[in-house]
């Protein structure tokens, strides 16, 4: 496995540096900044597999670094460190560009599980067709199939599926998705969002009323996971 | 969930909507008020001019009354001018005196008296073979000159008035036909006028002298000379005297309308209209005439009868109008107020606030009460002023409560906000150094190996990130203290040095590290103050992280205590960013900080100088800032001595 590279931008310097540690001895390659401006400059110096961004930054805010870095074109994954519970500065997050979120004190396990599901994710992201859980999705063909049998899926669903797949481990909120597979030009609600969720769970989850796949992320949106074991 | 990203998304833009609330609850209301009291005003208007309707409704029978003994009065008029002469002397009364535009007179029998056709004469003088002989000159020989002086002869020849008076007319004419129009001229006038002719009809039974008059004015070239004027003053004397002889009304008509002509409009013939008129409606079909105003069959002229029907007058619709308007115009209204008749099948006025059936003298006809327009009664005005100003007081009552509830619900809103922002700082303060723990303790208990030196690394971290989490609740908890007004203090004398010796030892290790330098400056001779020690450094404590806070690594503090003016002072001065003069009217702010900029240069939680401020002021004191961006701050507490001030004051 080659190296990745992951960049830290967090003004607390203990927390920076359990942070650091971490991702070291778990074959990282971990480079630090200290506030919002530094953060956007190693941002831009040079590549990065995956951005750590905490909100609250001195110079620079955690938003405007998110916003600053999607605007020049990088694609890095970015999770979000933040300390405020509040619903509405996740979703600024998340629709700034922000991948993932993780709300202190989290959890170094959870953090390295989803930063290692991004970095895997990657790898196989031009695959034809998509596996997750006991399905597979053949993006070609438009077809699902659970267990080998064709499952019938509406155009609305299978683009909803597809765009979950393709974003499988990010937090997505009900406007990206509205955007993305509902397109701006219709007036629509996140409730549409919600009935479509609803339907495509009855096909894809083994459970639907303990959904493995699509999480609902109370008062944010969803984010789909492929139902493999946590590492 | 979407009902929630509604509101986040109104979130955004909150210090608008007090103010479109405002607008709604002020616009909408007046707007309301505005149309009700157009309403109210429009319907006072009218209450106001249905009352003057009402007052001016007892005159209209008055007036009635009046129209009716006036048309009784005119008819009682015209029955005396038939009874006392002749019906043409009764005619020319009647249309002089102006009783009437036309009349038209029947004697007692019923019997048409005047105007009347012509009377053709009975008993004509038998014409000898002469006149045949005269006529054959004059019409088959053509011999005008011979044809008179053979009408002169029978003129002579004759003692008949009536053949001697044809005899010269026939004269005259043969006369003016040879070309001796003078003496046609004086023939007709001179000769014809003598007495006995005056009553001479000619065999249509018209007057003879009469049409000779007419003859000879035809006849004379000279139309402006005396004698022209006097013949034609003759004429007119004559068509305008009613006495006998009686001349038929056609006659009389067409020589008023040649006399007319002739004298092209100089001849005064003050009854032509009157036989004009009367003619005119003899040979109409003609309802019956009775005591009342009705048709008289000729269109726009009125018929009424005298009492016996020995009369009928004939006025004209304007002339009927002016009459009743000039009876009904009495002084008791008031002159803005107008009162007009209108005839039958014509429309009244748009104005016309009352209408009444003119009576039995006038049936069909309305009496029609005007009343001047948009000009309201006095009273009516002054009820509306009332109303307006009831209007203006209510919009102006409406504003005050709007702006009033408009500034509560502002109020409101930067409480929650203040309320959203220690709730924002306490969570990322506190959960900053929570997360930091978690993590290192995390990665001790999960570590494979124990590597002893990371391990005490780790141990020191936790232990400073537990000092900041003591030292952030510990300002939260006063902060929250101050707020209600909890925090006791217990003064006691205490000497300056003192309180910056324990704030320098409470400040901590990093003042003594490289990164800092601190220089402490106590001046000899500083009295002591009544304070409590430990708020006191507290406030001093707080100045110091600051100044640490702000600043960057290599920085320069400088702590100093000095009298000052009777108190006791102690400067916190640094080499940091310092503030922007903006900032340094807010800085004492609670949350100030968190409230500016959510990049913030330091942890803290935007209520240090907030507390520095509070304990100040328990002490009768004050802080105050002076500050260059970029070169530095210096804070100052100043609290008053013991000397200047025997007693400082117990904290409310």
């Amino acid at each position: 496995m080659t190296e990745r590279t992951v960049l830290i931008i967090e003004d607390d310097a203990t927390l920076l540096r359990g942070l650091k540690d971490n991702f070291e001895s778990q074959g990282f390659a971990v480079r630090t900044a200290g506030d919002g401006k530094l953060g956007l400059a190693a941002a831009l110096a040079g590549p990065c597999d995956l951005l750590l961004l905490d909100i609250m930054l001195p110079q620079l805010n955690g938003y405007e670094v998110c916003r600053l870095i999607r605007g020049q074109g990088l694609e890095m994954p970015i999770i979000m460190l933040t300390a405020k519970g509040q619903e509405e500065d996740i979703v600024r997050g998340l629709e700034l560009g922000a991948d993932d979120y993780v709300t202190k004190p989290f959890s170094i396990r959870e953090l390295l599980a989803r930063a290692h599901a991004f970095l895997r994710r990657r790898q196989d992201a031009t695959a034809e067709t998509m596996p997750f859980g006991d399905c597979e999705l053949d993006l070609a063909a438009h077809k699902l199939f659970k267990r080998g049998a064709e499952v019938p899926l509406t155009a609305k669903e299978f683009r909803l599926l597809a765009y979950f797949l393709e974003r499988a481990g990010r937090a997505l909120t009900r406007r990206d998705i509205l955007n993305a597979v509902w397109g701006r030009s219709v007036i629509v609600t996140g409730r549409s969002v919600d009935r479509c969720v609803t339907t495509l769970r009855a096909k894809i989850e083994p459970d639907p009323h303990r959904p493995r796949h699509i999480q609902t992320i109370r008062d944010i949106g969803y984010r789909f996971q492929l139902g493999e074991p946590d590492v | 969930m979407s009902a929630k990203h509604g509101m986040t998304g109104g979130g955004y833009g909150s210090g608008l909507w007090p103010v479109l609330l405002a607008l709604l609850v002020v616009l909408i209301p007046t707007a309301c008020v505005l149309w009700f009291l157009n309403q109210v005003v429009h319907n006072e208007r009218l209450a106001a001019k249905q009352r003057v309707v009402e007052a001016y409704r007892g005159y209209l029978p008055l007036l009635r009354t009046r129209l009716e003994t006036y048309w009784q009065q005119q008819a009682a008029a015209l029955e005396t001018a038939a009874g006392k002469s002749p019906a043409p002397a009764a005619f020319a009364a009647c249309v002089r005196t102006g009783l009437a535009d036309s009349v038209v007179c029947y004697d007692a029998t019923g019997r048409l008296a005047y105007p009347v056709p012509a009377v053709v004469p009975k008993g004509q003088p038998a014409e000898g073979d002469v006149w045949e002989t005269a006529r054959q000159l004059e019409y088959a020989h053509n011999e005008p000159a011979a044809a008179a002086a053979a009408y002169a002869g029978l003129a002579k020849g004759t003692s008949d008035d009536a053949l001697a008076a044809r005899a010269l007319q026939a004269q005259a004419r043969c006369l003016a036909r040879a070309g001796t129009r003078d003496e046609a001229v004086r023939l007709l006038t001179d000769t014809l006028g003598a007495s006995r002719f005056a009553q001479v009809l000619d065999p249509e039974g018209r007057l003879l002298v009469a049409d000779a008059q007419l003859r000879a004015l035809e006849l004379m070239a000279d139309r402006r000379g005396p004698t022209f004027r006097q013949i034609a003053d003759r004429l007119a004397q004559r068509v305008a005297d009613y006495g006998p002889p009686l001349m038929p009304a056609a006659q009389r008509r067409f020589l008023m309308k040649e006399l007319v002509r002739l004298t092209e409009g100089a001849a005064v013939v003050p009854t032509l209209g009157a036989e004009e008129l009367a003619a005119a409606y003899l040979e109409s079909p003609r309802p019956a005439a009775d005591a009342a105003l009705r048709p008289s069959g000729l269109p726009g002229v009125w018929q009424f009868a005298s009492p016996h029907g020995r009369i009928v007058a004939l006025l004209r619709g304007a002339n009927v109008g002016e009459r009743a308007a000039a009876i009904i115009a009495v002084d008791a209204l008031p002159p803005e107020v107008r009162v007009a008749v209108v005839p039958p099948e014509e429309e009244a006025a748009d104005s016309a606030q009352l209408l009444l059936p003119g009576g039995a003298r006038m049936p069909g006809w309305r009496l029609s009460l005007l009343l001047p327009g948009g000009e309201p009664s006095l009273a009516g005005d002054r009820q509306v002023a009332a109303y307006v100003w009831i209007a203006v007081l209510v919009i102006v009552a409406m504003s005050i409560v709007a702006v009033a509830v408009a500034g509560v619900l502002r109020r409101q809103l930067r409480l929650t906000r203040l309320k959203n922002d220690l709730l924002a700082t306490v969570s990322h303060e506190l959960k900053t150094p929570l997360s930091s723990i978690r993590l290192l303790v995390d990665t001790l208990l999960e570590a494979k190996e124990r590597d002893d030196a990371r391990t005490a690394d780790y141990l020191r971290l936790m232990a400073k990130e537990n000092t900041r989490l003591s030292h952030l609740i510990d300002n939260f908890l006063s902060f929250s203290r101050m707020e209600r007004g909890k925090r006791m203090f217990e003064f006691a004398a205490v000497p300056p040095a003192e309180i910056a010796r324990r704030a320098v030892e409470a400040g901590g290790e990093r003042f003594q590290s490289p990164a800092c330098r601190l220089e402490v400056e106590t001046a000899a001779g500083v009295p002591p103050v009544m304070a409590d020690a430990d708020a006191l450094v507290t406030a001093v404590v707080n100045l110091l992280d600051n100044a640490y806070k702000y600043s960057a690594d290599g920085r320069h503090i400088v702590l100093r205590t000095y009298a000052e003016n009777g108190n006791v002072c102690v400067a916190v001065s640094d080499d940091g960013i310092g503030l922007s003069p903006r900032a340094v009217k807010r800085v004492f702010r609670p949350f100030y900080q968190v409230d500016r900029h959510l990049s913030r240069a330091a942890g803290g939680c935007g209520l240090g100088l907030a507390i520095v401020k509070f304990i100040a002021q328990a002490h009768s004191g004050q802080v105050r800032v002076e500050s260059q961006p970029g070169r530095g701050s210096t804070f100052t507490l100043s609290i008053p001595t013991l000397s200047a001030d025997g007693m400082s004051a117990q904290s409310a």
